[in-house]
């Protein structure tokens, strides 16, 4: 019982970063692999500020200001210098790799111990840290989702979509693509900044390597949610992708309670995926043939 | 009449300076006036996309200067001259975003060339504003506001195309082959509705087709292109008398006989 809660309050930590991916892989059709390397720099950039002695909040909104940074570089070389999205994302990540290490002052890990975090001051009020996890999680999924769903209904916001959606008919309609694409690339960066700082305050510890996989959860998370509920509205989308990611967590807390070593988990992440990816081919031959029985 | 698009001694290449190298548009001069509706006819391969995508923005020019108004357009890039230019592409997919709804599509168009704000971008006075104009298309779409345009057929999204393109009445219409790719039936609905859109707002519109009986049947005047240049420019009482029979012969006139096998099977059907 305790190893669900804790994959479900892990979950919606995760689920942060999930719907970051989302925002690039989905929204904008891109699939971008900045998440490698802003991940670990928001985790960097939050711990390193609590360490210097910045209040938890306020490092952790830094931490995303600074993925949302990376991002703007990120959507320039891919739109002004008209790099491949594939392209940009290793360029992202090969090059935030020393950045991270200078951020967390050339060490390649920065221990949170002795320091305040979001959990801890929870935790002080005396929730448990299971709950503080959740509690922290729960409250930032509330407002992403809250957040995204509003402004996907802006007016720049449905520029945006249009622009992922139909290139040419935005261009048609005056959108600025170009513009459009660096927005996305910020909000979706920024985003797994975002997520990188929480996961590590609720781990006590930043780490330069934390990032490896961090794309393959990420879609994964999204594409179990989109196989599972098949979403149409955009904010019932972002609620089923955080539903997603705690069945994600649950499925990886529930191979390592079998015995699964944790040196395995990466490649069975990837063969997770492999599948996840695989399933909505096996739901679409299925769907087709339920559509032509209704006929 | 006022002039409306100035086109002037305009060429443009593909593949310039490699062997491949093919001029498109060679010396090529064209003026609209307003409320011109032109249809635009000449075999493949002879430039009317190419000129379509000069005028929007798509390509630019290697010489020659392109003028709508008073303003010169060549250097403005497509998503400016969208403020002034409506098109409609040949694939009904092209025109309008399949993920998004109707009336996300129509907010999309009616915000052409305004700035862009966190304001809502669908609210009840605008579903007032799509519903009405919806209406005039006779399709029932009026009451499918929130369905995501992927659920269309092509020619409820051609339509819905036409009527975003004309939605905040831009100087000029531009219509690539808009019926082509849809059913006879289909495409003699929406050639109807174009025409109904362009008398109502006296909409100058440039219309490329590959149907002669269209070509002939609508719009006040009709250019025939090739190799790059306008051949032929009919309008008032000629254009009146023009028949298929008639236009095939002038066709042949121009290209000396020599016409390509798809050619031959286009205008003899």
């Amino acid at each position: 019982m305790d190893i669900i809660f804790s994959s479900v309050a892990q979950g919606l930590l995760w689920a942060i970063l999930a719907i970051g991916v989302f925002m690039t892989y989905r929204v904008l059709d891109i699939a971008d692999l900045s998440a490698e390397g802003t991940f670990p720099l928001g985790a960097a950039v939050g711990v390193s500020l609590i360490v210097q002695g910045v209040p938890p909040v306020a490092a952790t909104i830094l931490a995303m200001v600074a993925g949302m940074l990376a991002g703007l570089i990120a959507g320039i070389l891919h739109t002004k210098m008209k790099i491949p999205a594939l392209l940009t994302g290793i360029l992202m990540l090969t090059g935030l790799y020393s950045v991270n290490l200078r951020v967390l002052a050339n060490r390649a890990n920065l221990s949170l111990a002795g320091h305040s975090t979001l959990m801890r001051t929870l935790q002080a009020a005396g929730v448990s840290r299971l709950a503080s996890t959740a509690i922290v999680g729960a409250i930032s999924i509330g407002l992403v989702v809250l957040i995204l769903t509003w402004f996907f209904h802006t007016e720049v916001g449905l520029s945006l979509r249009a622009t992922g959606n139909n290139e040419i008919m935005a261009e048609a309609n005056s959108i600025n693509i170009n513009l459009m694409k660096v927005l996305g690339y910020m909000l979706g960066n920024g985003l797994i900044a975002l997520a990188g700082a929480l996961i590590a305050q609720n781990n006590g510890y930043a780490d330069v390597g934390m990032g490896t996989g961090t794309i393959v959860i990420g879609l994964a998370s999204v594409i179990i949610s989109e196989v599972l509920f098949r979403p149409k509205k955009i904010a019932w989308h972002l609620l089923v992708i955080a539903i997603g990611s705690i069945l994600y967590r649950l499925v990886i807390d529930l191979v390592l309670t079998l015995g699964v070593q944790p040196q395995d988990l990466k490649l069975f992440s990837a063969i997770v995926l492999a599948l996840v990816l695989w399933l909505p081919e096996l739901k679409w031959l299925q769907g087709k043939e339920e559509s032509r029985s209704v006929k | 009449m006022t002039m409306l698009l100035s086109i002037e001694n305009v060429n443009k290449a593909f593949g310039r300076g490699t062997i491949h190298e093919n001029c498109v548009l060679r010396d090529f001069n064209l003026v609209l006036n307003t409320g011109d509706f032109v249809s635009v006819i000449g075999s493949n391969g002879t430039g009317k996309t190419t000129l379509m995508n000069c005028i929007a923005g798509s390509y630019g020019v290697d010489t020659g200067e392109i003028r709508l108004g008073d303003m010169v357009l060549n250097k403005q890039p497509a998503r400016r001259r969208a403020k002034y230019i409506g098109r409609v592409f040949q694939n009904p997919s092209t025109g309008t975003a399949s993920d998004l709804t109707i009336a996300e599509n129509m907010a999309i168009a009616w915000r052409r060339g305004m700035r862009s704000g966190l304001g809502r971008s669908v609210d009840a006075n605008l579903r007032a504003t799509f519903r009405e104009r919806l209406e005039f298309l006779g399709l029932g779409l009026e009451d499918r506001l929130d369905v995501p345009v992927r659920y269309l057929s092509g020619g409820q999204r051609q339509a819905l195309s036409l009527l975003m393109a004309t939605l905040r009445q831009p100087k000029l219409l531009l219509l690539d082959e808009h019926t082509a790719s849809l059913d006879p039936n289909t495409s003699l609905q929406v050639m109807e509705l174009t025409d109904r859109l362009v008398r109502e707002y006296r909409q100058t519109t440039l219309m490329i087709t590959h149907n002669m009986q269209n070509a002939i049947q609508y719009g006040n005047r009709l250019i025939m292109l090739h190799e790059g240049h306008v051949v032929a420019d009919v309008s008032g009482a000629e254009k009146e008398e023009l028949t298929v029979p008639l236009l095939v012969e002038m066709f042949r006139r121009q290209a000396n006989g020599d016409l390509g096998l798809s050619d031959k099977v286009v205008l003899t059907a």
